[in-house]
């Protein structure tokens, strides 16, 4: 079983549309899968620029994570499978079969533990794939997942130069390894081989934080674990302090490569990963989604008179640019590639 | 001949109630209605749905600030009425 | 038990909300912090992780590439580890439900949630989630009056009025009192073929015109049968759209019901305006019926669209209407003109209408009945207010054609003292209007505000009695402009409000144009203006010049005068054709309607 989720960059990306060619690829390798989102999507009209938007059709049979108001407002049949404890803005959260083929509109939980719950109770349902619809340029919630597809394009930037640059970022931040360590901590410990140190905080925010690690860090200590979120500020200020005065090696651990993508803006995520790489330091992560996957979207809704309007830019330059640059699949979803992007998410 | 799109003086505001499902049906179709109107993209300037339908103002800028005022020729311009 | 709370302000020019709310959870005991709007989101997360709060609410209003910014605010509280124990809420005016759970908050409000609601998610009591709606109550206008006079003379000239009229009508019947006895027969019928025997003698009773539209379907003209099919899909319309957020116009108690005319000639048309109406806080309706309707005797049976200005007065249509709307509206129906006044108190009744409107002066110098007919069908009609519970209310609309209001009160008097001789709950409708009376004589030349006042004042030293002016009100001040139309309206509608009225009948801002049917938007228009206007005047009022008082002495002294001069006549009728009520000269005609059909009751 594994659990693909659907990253955007931003709003209008096209992650509905990845998702849905995954899920007509789907159907037709009749696989059985389940979908659950992390908020809220597949409406008719973009809540912010009231431009339309796809929407996700389903078969009868399959199995969908979504809130008790969103099922209220669809025709399909289905039957509830289970009841959860969560609630959201849009009400519970439950899981249902289908039972006639439809449109459903996807709103799941809205944080990790939740989605970590309810994809545990999804697995219950014999399915070979977990389909993780995001939301916006939600990231938190997915690392869990087993496989990340990225969508990005014109709505996050016009720029092409500006999308490759952040792709490019969010692909190095990928490629650090999964640790070989088994760590159970929620705040932050230093580790060396004759025990381990904690840190009041679960989180590196601020200077309290990162002046507390360096009182405490022993030359002896090789592994630093950071199990919540990082500042980039924060981060940035402990590897200048602690190496002002260390020679040996570090390694980092981090729940996942999201904790290193909230940072952010790319140009300057980039050069606070430069400065890791000029010092020992290793990364490594608890959980390590694979990047499998970066669609394109050359589509961007252009703000006209307080109002927005479809517009695009150059589509060939965008996919070209992309590909030449990264060492994953590109697509533009639009001028075919579904089915490769199927291949691409099943071959495990 | 002036066209009468012409002479406005800034804006067109359409004041109406479009029945439909929710807001965001409200929207898409007032978005529509300003396309069937001929009027290109209009603003959603108020909205409010109501659970049977949406008010709506919408508006179409013709004259915005800085762009070339038709209306300002009005002295050189034939009464519409004389046509051409 | 106290919630812990972190307010903020993401949002540096709108926080004005977020301290309100602030403020209401502080009332409430909840211990809250308010952070200063320039914090980073590291900053802001380095203190909800310290905190240990149960919630966090958020202020923002949004654009293009705030929600972005939203969205990775909850990421990073996520991976804070912060979600785990704090729910995190957006509040904002563009905020709805769909929106909230887009960008991944817990909960959402927006432009229409109240504070109150705010409150009861952080306290976590179960509240609805349109729960800024007003649950309504049904409002009977007549319970909290006596119908005291408190006037002597007035009291006593009328008591011999209404007794003498009352008196002159004992013996006396009319086709439309033969034909409330059969339509109480035709619905009470269990056997077909009598029903249908009865429908025939109705029929009889009826002018050609309505007979052949009920026995042949041959209607008047722009009248057709509303289709099974329209039927169902009302049915469907109204299953799938429901009011949301029921709104109020009251800004306090004691501000009076609101109601508006419907009578778009469809009744599928009415529902739809009255159910958008009800939603904006809307608390009754009054139907207008077809001006064609007064003269023929006999009414239409069954579901009827109307391509004209009036929905036909049928029991199905009425049912119809009655069904679709609210059970906490007020409905009214409109029976004093022409010659079915008693059957349409009947259909009213058996229809489930909380309401009817009879005059029985204005329905013959105003309406075109004949004022014996109208005299011995009103009795009846009166009879049947009180038989069905329903009270009746007297619109003194004949101040339109330039009638003085002293005479239009004087009748609108005689009304109150038949109604309550005959057990029947009366409410006067005084005008809020511009009248031609008025204008002539310019007792609204400084200000609208006196002349209007002083009526209220008047009948309330006379009677205690329920007042609802009308018919709309600000009659007369309004033009086809918008803007103008709907201030009119809201002006007078405070006016009412600061005098403590008990109701009011408001205009749409498209009143005034007569070349076509009420607009909805039109409808919202004034809704939406009065609603302004109640908040603007809340229990504060209008100061009234001295003049006011100078008026109602006058209207008071007038009104006696003429109360004198009918009772010097036999009967109500003879004073209504002498003119004693409203002459050619105040563009008054007594009615020709149904002139010699009244006969004396066999036995």
């Amino acid at each position: 079983m594994k659990i693909i989720g659907i990253v955007g960059t931003a709003k209008n990306t096209g992650k509905t549309t990845s998702l849905s060619y995954l899920l007509s690829e789907a159907y037709q390798n009749k696989i059985n899968f389940g979908v659950t989102g992390i908020g809220y999507d597949g409406e008719e009209i973009d809540n912010i620029t009231f431009l339309p938007k796809p929407r996700l059709f389903f078969n009868a049979g399959t199995i969908i994570t979504t809130s008790k108001n969103c099922l209220e407002s669809t025709d399909i049949k289905f039957e509830t499978l289970v009841k959860t404890e969560f609630k959201t803005a849009l009400g519970e959260i439950v899981i249902v079969r289908t039972l006639s083929p439809g449109m459903v509109v996807i709103a799941g939980p809205n944080k990790k533990s939740a989605l970590n719950e309810v994809i545990s109770q999804m697995k219950k349902f014999e399915v070979e794939i977990i389909f993780v619809d995001g939301s916006l340029n939600r990231l938190t919630p997915l690392s869990i997942a087993d496989k990340l597809i990225f969508t990005t394009g014109a709505s996050r930037n016009t720029s092409i130069d500006f999308l490759v640059e952040e792709m490019k970022v969010i692909q190095k931040i990928f490629s650090f390894p999964k640790t070989n360590n088994q760590i159970q901590s929620s705040v932050i410990s230093l580790i060396s081989e004759r025990g381990k140190y904690e840190i009041s905080s679960g989180s590196l925010l601020d200077l309290d934080d990162v002046n507390e690690i360096l009182q405490k860090i022993q030359n002896s200590t090789n592994k630093i674990f950071i199990p919540n979120l990082i500042s980039q500020k924060a981060l940035i200020e402990l590897i200048n302090n602690l190496f002002a005065a260390r020679k040996n090696a570090i390694e980092l651990i981090l729940d996942s490569p999201i904790s290193l993508l909230l940072f952010g803006e790319p140009a300057s995520t980039s050069n606070t990963i430069n400065l890791i790489d000029a010092h020992p330091i290793n990364i490594t992560y608890l959980n390590k989604p694979e990047l499998t996957a970066v669609t394109v979207n050359p589509f961007y809704p252009k703000p006209i008179n307080h109002s927005f309007k479809p517009e695009y830019i150059d589509k060939n330059l965008l996919l070209e640019q992309m590909s030449s640059n990264l060492n994953v699949n590109v697509f533009n979803l639009k001028d075919s590639g579904e089915n490769k992007l199927f291949k691409e998410c099943i071959a495990w | 001949m002036s066209t009468a799109l012409e002479r406005v003086m800034d804006a067109i505001d359409i004041e109406t109630y479009l029945v439909c499902r929710d807001a965001n049906e409200g929207r898409m179709l007032a978005l529509k209605l300003g396309q069937e109107l001929n009027l290109g993209d209009v603003d959603i300037m108020f909205e409010e749905f109501d659970g049977y339908g949406i008010r709506l103002r919408l508006r179409k800028y013709v004259h915005k600030p800085g762009s070339r005022y038709e209306w300002l020729n009005l002295s050189s311009n034939k009464n519409y009425q004389q046509g051409e | 038990m106290p919630k812990k709370i972190l307010c903020v302000p993401l949002d540096p020019v709108h926080d004005v909300g977020i301290k309100l709310i602030k403020s209401a959870l502080d009332k409430r005991g909840h211990q809250t912090e308010l952070l200063s709007p320039d914090l980073t989101m590291e900053a802001i997360v380095k203190k909800a992780a310290a905190g240990n709060y149960d919630f966090i609410l958020v202020s923002r209003t949004l654009g293009y590439g705030v929600a972005e910014l939203l969205a990775r605010f909850n990421d990073l509280l996520d991976a804070a580890g912060i979600r785990e124990k704090t729910k995190i809420v957006i509040g904002g005016k563009p905020v709805t439900p769909e929106l909230a759970a887009e960008l991944g908050f817990d909960k959402g409000f927006g432009a229409n949630s109240s504070t109150e609601e705010v409150i009861a998610y952080i306290e976590e009591r179960e509240i609805n989630d349109s729960s800024s709606s007003v649950q309504k109550i049904k409002k009977n206008l007549a319970e909290p009056y006596s119908y005291k006079f408190f006037h002597s003379e007035i009291e006593s000239l009328l008591n011999s009025i209404a007794d003498k009229f009352i008196d002159w009508g004992k013996n006396k019947t009319s086709p439309g009192i033969e034909r409330v006895r059969l339509r109480e027969e035709i619905l009470h019928a269990g056997d077909k073929n009598i029903q249908q025997a009865l429908i025939k003698k109705y029929n009889d009773l009826s002018d050609a015109e309505i007979a052949q539209g009920n026995v042949k379907k041959i209607y008047p003209k722009g009248v057709r049968e509303v289709t099974a099919e329209e039927l169902d899909s009302l049915e469907s319309f109204l299953r799938s759209q429901k009011s949301a957020g029921q709104l109020k116009i009251q800004h306090s108690d004691k501000h009076p019901l609101i109601f508006k005319f419907l009578g778009s000639g469809c009744p599928l048309m009415d529902i739809a305006h009255g159910k958008v109406c009800e939603r904006w806080g809307i608390d009754g309706f009054l139907i207008i019926n077809p001006s064609w309707e007064a003269r023929y005797e006999g009414l239409l049976f069954g579901n009827l669209t109307h391509e004209n200005d009036g929905t036909i007065t049928s029991l199905e249509n009425i049912r119809l209407i009655r069904r679709s709307l609210d059970p906490s509206t007020l409905l009214t129906v409109r029976a004093h003109r022409g010659l079915n006044t008693p059957e349409t108190v009947l259909l009213a009744g058996k229809a489930g209408a909380d309401l009817t409107k009879i005059n029985l002066v204005y329905g013959s110098l105003g309406a075109g009945t004949d004022p014996i007919r109208l005299g011995v069908d009103g009795l009846e009609a009166i009879r049947l207010t009180a038989t069905y519970g329903i009270p009746f209310d007297i619109p003194g609309n004949d101040e339109l054609s330039g009638v003085p209001a002293w005479k239009t009160l004087a009748g609108l008097l005689i009304n109150v003292m038949v109604g309550v001789k005959l057990n029947a709950k009366p409410i006067l409708k005084p005008l809020f209007c511009y009248g031609p009376h008025i204008v002539l004589n310019s007792f609204m030349e400084k200000n609208f505000i006196d002349y209007n006042a002083a009526k209220i004042l008047a009948l309330r030293e006379i009677v205690d009695c329920p007042i609802w002016p009308g018919e709309p009100i600000a009659f007369m001040t309004q033009s086809e402009e918008r803007v103008q139309s709907a201030n009119a309206t809201s002006y007078h509608a405070s006016l009412a409000a600061s005098l403590g009225v008990d109701a009011i009948t408001i205009a749409s801002t498209d009143e005034a144009y007569s070349r076509g049917p009420i607009a909805i938007t039109s409808r919202i228009d004034s809704i939406r203006a009065v609603t302004d206007a109640f908040r603007f005047v809340g229990d504060a009022g209008f100061k009234l010049t001295p003049e006011a008082e100078k008026y109602k002495n006058d209207l008071i002294q007038k009104i006696i005068e003429v109360l004198r001069a009918v009772d010097e006549k036999d009967n109500l009728p003879e004073a209504i054709y002498s003119g004693l009520l409203g002459d050619q000269n105040d563009g008054a005609y007594p009615g020709k309607f149904g002139a010699g059909t009244v006969s004396n009751k066999v036995r």
